[in-house]
């Protein structure tokens, strides 16, 4: 283990012992420290419709009120992990019993695919994360623009078109050609990363 | 286009947001084996983390930290012992400073202190007003009387064209009142009329709609993010599309125009879809059937139901005005509790259906709105063929303007008209009949626009003066079929008119 993750996971026991004699300011410790990893598993894990930031909040409230179950020395990134897929799991089910919501806004399959990775990803968003921004860096300022547009500025497709001055369909086909290559150079960076393991430290949030 | 490409360019469709039911019967049917299925779900997980990954700042992050905290549950020996250990370590910090640190370089680690707490300020500061311009709602047309409470607690009496907020409270206060909010990817919500709406954007866009109306224009919305509309009765998810709501107590009021809405009744989680054209009430007092109706065409005349439509004035029954002048009579000695008793159960048996709506004080003066729209089951549309009667009783001297709310046909707001003030023209404690050409009323905001054309969704009576006294006994949109040919004629020279009968 590095000597960054070990004094990562010793500040996070000694943050979830403060809390357990009774010093709740602690658990801003906790928070802190794991915020960006969960809530990146939540949001890929998460079928469309669902607030990952309000299941990450609420796992983390659940997990505040289940301090003391948890015992020092074992691990807390896994604990709470188990308790956010337990979250998920229930607004899931919260979900698929409101009729035919479920049906038409959310293709059975993502669901069932997301719900297998929820229970066999160990947890490595923070990499992927950082993989996937590697990639986004690595664009040409052309391809980088309209990454910008749709996921930081969130503006329509019409206006991206406007922008560009290129079509509508010309936009769409820009946009899946850049989710593409995006899926491809994140998959090469997860290959030579599966070859040369390296101890990544956890995000310290998700920026 | 081959299946693989076919596949990513609909897969890319669903992720914006951009399908229809075909599309997306097509992406089920390409969508036939496990390795396709894995590709799109790591699309849909990488445009997952895209959103995360520049959508997010350092900012962003300390707010969900703050958020979290403030959401733990804390007993009250807990709360206790952190003030108790936060007050402790702030002054055993205080003790050490000054132990290591003399008197005299004080000032330096106070400026010093000053200095950094300024720059994490501004640095606080760029990062929340650049977030704050991506999520912005700007106000881009306003009449009438409006007041903002903003999400950050400020209150804002009377905010103008180009305010900018990122979420919170609007309440349109008179019954022209019209705003129109902009939302950073060009969505449009107009509230029309005295309505009260709660915005949020903190996640999807959230609209809460207490009371009134709104009409919206939503552009494609993230399918993982659709926009929500909530009301007392129904909750509406929403794509993109464009589409207007009307909320009284316990019922809403949906009109699609273009695309789909989904709606939820809230009582029982009933869900419909409905199409363009269509409409749909949903009610909390009657959970039965909860199917669309296709849009009904358009009439030209209507009469209204006053225990139905009224959106604002008291409805007083004719009985209980007679109960009220019969016990005048019988205090003031003119006739006897026996008469009185003889004469109410005559007027009791002719039943309690006649009335009148009161006007009733709000801030801007005294008011009466009625909505047709609640009980016609038609649209309302206006022609130069149409004249609006009015009947009524004014009981103090100050003028009533009456008023018309318009929309596009099918869609959204398109104006609000009025007429020119009547005062002496009409007797006080007197009844009066008004028949006004439609073309009589007159949009302040564009003087030379007709009202004609548009369909009628809202008649109002006001005078400004919040004591006043007056009372509406009926309101007609009537189609006369002698014309009023002559463009200058107004109720004081239509004395005969043959009016078509109402259906």
């Amino acid at each position: 283990m590095g000597d960054i993750q070990q004094f990562h996971d010793e500040s996070v026991e000694e943050a979830v012992r403060s809390v357990q004699t009774g010093k709740p300011g602690a658990f801003e410790t906790v928070v802190r420290a794991f915020e960006g990893s969960l809530r990146a598993w939540l949001s890929i894990h998460s079928p469309p419709g669902i607030d990952s930031d309000e299941i990450a909040q609420r796992s983390f409230v659940e997990a505040y009120r289940r301090v003391n179950d948890y015992q020092i020395g074992t691990n807390f990134k896994a604990w709470l992990f188990a308790i956010a897929r337990f979250q998920l799991k229930t607004e899931v089910t919260r979900l698929r019993r409101l009729a035919d919501y479920h049906a038409r806004y959310v293709p059975e399959f993502i669901d069932r695919e997301l719900e297998r990775r929820a229970y066999s990803d160990p947890g490595e968003e923070s990499e992927k994360l950082s993989q996937l921004k590697n990639c986004v860096d690595s664009l040409g300022d052309h391809l980088r623009r309209f990454v910008d547009w749709r996921y930081r500025d969130e503006i329509t497709l019409e206006e991206m078109a406007q922008r560009s001055e290129r079509s509508l369909s010309a936009v769409k086909k820009q946009l899946w050609k850049i989710r593409r290559k995006l899926q491809e150079c994140v998959e090469r960076e997860a290959a030579k990363a599966e070859k040369s393991p390296v101890n990544y430290p956890p995000a310290e949030g998700v920026a | 286009m081959n299946e693989p490409k076919k596949l990513e360019q609909l897969w890319g469709d669903f992720l914006e947001g951009e399908w229809t039911d075909a599309s997306l019967r097509e992406l089920k049917e390409l969508l036939d084996d496990a390795e396709s299925e894995k590709k799109a779900v790591d699309l849909y997980q990488l445009h997952r983390l895209l959103g995360l990954l520049l959508n997010s700042g350092k900012s962003e992050s300390d707010c969900f930290v703050a958020e979290t905290m403030q959401a733990l549950p804390v007993n009250q020996d807990q709360f206790v012992s952190s003030v108790e250990n936060l007050v402790g370590g702030y002054e055993k910090e205080k003790k050490e400073k000054h132990r290591v640190f003399p008197n005299s370089r004080a000032p330096f680690w106070g400026l010093a202190a000053t200095i950094a707490v300024s720059l994490m300020f501004a640095l606080g500061w760029f990062l929340l007003s650049s977030d704050a311009q991506r999520k912005s709602i700007e106000i881009v047309e306003l009449r009438g009387r409006m007041i903002l409470s903003a999400d950050q607690g400020e209150v804002i009496e009377q905010p103008t064209v180009g305010e900018v907020f990122r979420g919170g409270t609007l309440e349109s206060l008179s019954p022209d009142a019209y705003c129109l909010l902009r939302f950073h990817d060009h969505t449009t919500v107009a509230l029309s009329g005295r309505t009260l709406l709660t915005v949020s954007q903190k996640g999807p866009k959230r609209l809460r709609l207490h009371h009134g109306k709104i009409s919206a224009q939503v552009t494609s919305q993230p399918v993982d993010k659709p926009m929500l509309v909530m009301t007392e009765a129904a909750e509406m998810t929403v794509l993109g599309t464009e589409f207007n709501v009307e909320e009284k107590p316990g019922s809403t009021s949906l009109v699609v125009n273009e695309g789909k809405v989904r709606v939820k009744r809230l009582g029982d989680g009933v869900p419909v879809d409905v199409p363009a054209q269509q409409s749909v009430i949903v009610s909390l007092e009657n959970q039965n059937g909860l199917e669309p109706e296709m849009r009904a065409e358009p009439v030209t005349q209507w009469k209204s139901d006053l225990q139905s439509d009224t959106l604002h004035g008291k409805w007083v029954s004719d009985l209980a005005m007679k109960a009220l002048k019969l016990k005048k009579s019988v205090s003031q000695g003119e006739i006897s509790v026996e008469d009185a008793r003889v004469a109410y159960k005559k007027a009791a048996r002719l039943g309690d259906l006649s009335g009148s709506i009161w006007s009733q004080p709000t801030s801007i003066g005294s008011l009466v709105v009625l909505s047709p729209r609640l009980s016609a089951r038609h649209p309302l549309k206006l022609t130069d063929q149409s004249v609006i009667r009015i009947r009524g009783k004014k009981h103090t001297p100050s003028p009533l303007v009456f008023g018309l709310s318009v929309a596009h046909p099918g869609g959204g707001f398109a104006g609000k008209y009025r007429s020119k003030p009547w005062g002496q023209e009409l007797a006080i404690g007197e009844e009066f009949e008004k028949i006004l050409p439609v073309h009589s009323f007159h949009d302040e905001k564009s003087p030379g626009k007709p009202a004609t054309g548009f369909e009628l969704t809202d008649w109002w009576c006001l005078s400004r003066d919040s004591a006043a006294k007056f009372e509406i006994s009926s309101v007609e949109l009537l189609d006369h079929s002698i014309g009023l040919h002559n463009s200058n004629a107004d109720s004081t020279s239509i004395n005969q008119l043959v009016l078509v009968p109402l259906p």
